[in-house]
């Protein structure tokens, strides 16, 4: 069934998005051409503005409508203290422990070389120069803990040791009310080797 | 555990068929390239969510109707309580669903024959084939360790990203380390049981063997002896530009007398050979799950002569032996009063309801 242009223009466009397929995106469609004008014209013009007005903070490579960040600007977060992740979206989940008081770095991915995403690819060289002009006492490595992420924190440790700062690694192991037995054995290795004293 | 029935729907030749499963002997009786393999690989696939005979999912797909493959099976626990297994996989978008648990089995196919003189790789198959039968964490181990790999070996690949590769080390180390001692440890009990069936089927003869480590002149016990031959190679994984050390590069290496089953073996020792490591897994298997699992026999018979013939046929009259058998004929199995079909281009037909 062939539907007028305006309407597979639109189911086009929404099949691009992730997680998104020809059937979802057909009912979107329809579903927005239901909706009061008012309210479709309110998210398009949503998308047009978050398009327009954000950016990567020039200090950290978050998004930002401001530049440098919110977080960048904060006069009490801690300037001597730097993590790095891979995403936007793992500083949205630090930011909700309400734990972390330094400031961030977002590397924009990991190490992949199947993908062809080497360290030159990430803001690492960024990384390097913010580690110059600032002078951290550490670096707090909080990259994912699959393969690459992994690969890129072990990458960055040897990088920045001999800058002669503090460089730590978030710790690995148990989640948190994780059963011993069905943890399997890298992990659980892992846990061991990271053990504290209480 | 017990099949009760089968129901295959657009998978290969077989557009529909409803196989009821004997709790003993269930033969398919057909032609060459009627499906009777099909059937097996069906059933196979029901019980373990994959193919026998590795066939990429795609190849999966009915020749008239390639949309929706649906297999699914009846369960029943011994006890009457009944459960069922479910199958699908989608054309378009592409896209697979198993429900239902995995059921314990042995292939006893043609095949076999590539695990004595196949490639070092139809052995690998074949250990982590059965390991993972056994024990999940090591499907996932594996899993990581050829993630890590096939990045490495990308990095090894390109000169600008060969300053990266080490930064994959301590992954393929802490997995491939882990998947050694498992290799090891299932290697060592493999073949002792191997060497009981072995003994029977031949003359007395003894067969032997070790897991030879990938790259390596011995074998490895720990992460740190694994990253020291690592940094041996160093040089030539460069040169070579891939991942020289590690499981990715065992073998199962086979003697018997303490001759090398790949330099000299006849072709009948061979034959031996791979039905004793199945016969093998056949009785690792029952120990592990406490019942036998489920046997599929692949027109293997026909290879066989009446000593072996009889070895298998022994196997399969025992007490709660459920066994789905592919011939072209029913003769060598009619003492069993097994419950027969027949299949004629993908369509199936009971035979004899009187013997079920």
């Amino acid at each position: 069934m062939l539907y007028p242009t305006p309407i597979q223009d639109l189911v086009n466009e929404l099949a691009k998005l992730p997680g998104v397929g020809p059937k979802t995106a057909q009912r979107l469609a329809f579903f927005l051409l239901n909706m009061p004008k008012g309210e479709a014209e309110l998210l398009s013009s949503a998308i047009v503005a978050a398009r327009n007005r954000i950016r990567y903070c020039s200090v950290c490579f978050n998004f930002t409508d401001q530049d440098p960040c919110a977080i960048c600007r904060h006069p009490s977060r801690d300037a001597k203290i730097i993590m790095v992740v891979e995403q936007p979206k793992d500083v949205v989940a630090m930011e909700k422990t309400r734990e972390f008081k330094g400031r961030y770095h977002v590397l924009h991915g990991a190490i992949s070389p199947m993908e062809g995403i080497g360290p030159e690819d990430l803001k690492v060289k960024e990384l390097l120069g913010r580690i110059e002009r600032e002078s951290p006492v550490e670096i707090v490595l909080a990259t994912s803990s699959n393969l690459e992420g992994e690969a890129t924190a072990l990458y960055l440790g040897r990088l920045l040791k001999p800058m002669g700062l503090t460089v730590t690694r978030i710790a690995r192991g148990l989640p948190m009310g994780g059963d011993l037995d069905y943890t399997d054995e890298v992990t659980l290795s892992k846990a061991l080797e990271g053990r504290q004293e209480i | 555990m017990l099949l009760r029935s089968v129901d295959i729907r657009q998978f290969r030749n077989i557009a529909q068929a409803h196989l009821d499963c004997s709790s003993q002997l269930t033969l398919v009786v057909g032609k060459n390239a009627q499906g009777k393999t099909n059937a097996l690989d069906a059933i196979h696939i029901a019980l373990q969510g994959k193919s026998f005979r590795n066939s990429p999912e795609l190849e999966w797909f009915s020749f008239v109707d390639p949309d929706v493959i649906a297999i699914t099976a009846s369960l029943d626990n011994g006890q009457g309580r009944l459960s069922s297994i479910e199958h699908r996989v989608m054309a378009n978008p592409h896209k697979r669903i198993h429900r239902g648990p995995k059921i314990p089995v042995v292939v006893f196919s043609p095949q076999d024959l590539a695990l004595s003189k196949g490639s070092p790789s139809d052995r690998r198959r074949f250990l982590d084939q059965t390991i993972s039968l056994m024990n999940a964490r090591y499907d996932r181990a594996l899993k990581q360790f050829q993630h890590a790999v096939l990045q490495r070996n990308r990095a090894l690949k390109e000169p600008r990203l060969s300053h990266i590769v080490d930064s994959f080390n301590p992954a393929l180390v802490s997995y491939g380390t882990y998947v050694w001692q498992t290799r090891q440890e299932f290697v060592l009990t493999l073949l002792s049981q191997a060497n009981v069936s072995y003994r029977r089927i031949s003359n007395g003869e003894s067969l032997g063997g070790h897991l030879q480590y990938g790259g390596c002149q011995s074998p490895i016990a720990s992460e740190a002896e694994y990253l020291t031959v690592l940094e041996q190679r160093r040089t030539d994984e460069r040169l070579r530009m891939m991942t020289l050390v590690g499981p990715h590069r065992d073998d199962l290496a086979l003697d018997i007398g303490g001759r090398s089953v790949s330099l000299y073996a006849s072709q009948g020792q061979h034959r031996l050979v791979s039905l004793s490591l199945k016969l093998a897994t056949f009785h690792l298997l029952q120990e592990e799950f406490g019942e036998p699992p489920v046997i599929l026999l692949d027109d293997v018979l026909s290879e066989l002569d009446s000593d072996r013939r009889g070895e298998l046929l022994r196997m399969i009259s025992q007490k709660d032996q459920q066994t789905i058998v592919t011939d072209t004929e029913a003769r060598n199995y009619e003492y069993l009063s097994p419950m027969i079909y027949h299949v004629d281009n993908g369509s199936f037909t009971k035979w004899g309801q009187d013997h079920a």
